[in-house]
């Protein structure tokens, strides 16, 4: 069945709202983190989407 | 638990829930005008002449129920840091979403191939909203 989820931007401080999130909420956690590689656009290393 | 969408569109409304039911299929179930609130809105909350613009209304798209306002009925909709990633079941569902969100709107990336999905594309519909199709891998 379709489904909607919010996407949020957070221009690097992605990583930090993530797991600031989880701490807040029982029962949550980060299920998968994708970071950018050398061709960006981001950053290395910064995430480029996680899913919880 | 559930997390739920809740747009602000600032006057434009009523012509947004419109548009997600003729072109996403969305099911109203809820449309509250601010004639109808039990209660008047606090002084200076909402310009005179707002009766008739929505307090609250709600929507259901597939399995998601996406909550929408007229808010402070100013007439600025705003709306950034944020996407809806909407689930496509096909390629062929992913392209008529796609072109029914883009219709008036601004496509951000067209609807593509990706490592992570057969058909990935964000585009911003007519009111602004920013939306990404997705068929999931």
């Amino acid at each position: 069945m379709q489904k909607i989820s919010p996407f949020l931007w957070f221009d690097n401080k992605a990583e930090e709202a993530a797991n600031f999130y989880v701490s807040i909420f029982p029962n949550s956690k980060i299920l998968n983190v994708v970071r950018y590689g050398e061709t960006g656009p981001g950053a290395k290393g910064t995430v480029m989407t996680e899913r919880r | 638990m559930q997390v739920q969408p809740y747009l602000f569109f600032d006057g434009r409304c009523e012509e947004a829930v419109e548009f997600y039911r003729s072109r996403l299929g969305a099911e109203v179930t809820m449309l509250m005008r601010f004639k109808d609130s039990p209660e008047p809105p606090q002084p200076g909350m909402v310009p005179h002449g707002s009766e008739n613009k929505i307090m609250h209304s709600s929507f259901r798209i597939g399995d998601t129920t996406v909550m929408a306002s007229d808010g402070r009925c100013l007439g600025k909709p705003s709306f950034q840091g944020f996407s809806l990633s909407l689930d496509a079941p096909n390629e062929a569902e992913a392209e008529r979403l796609f072109a029914a969100l883009a219709d008036g709107g601004q496509v951000q990336m067209p609807l593509t191939k990706t490592f992570f999905s057969p058909r990935f594309g964000m585009v911003a519909d007519r009111f602004g909203v920013s939306w990404m199709v997705i068929v999931p891998a």
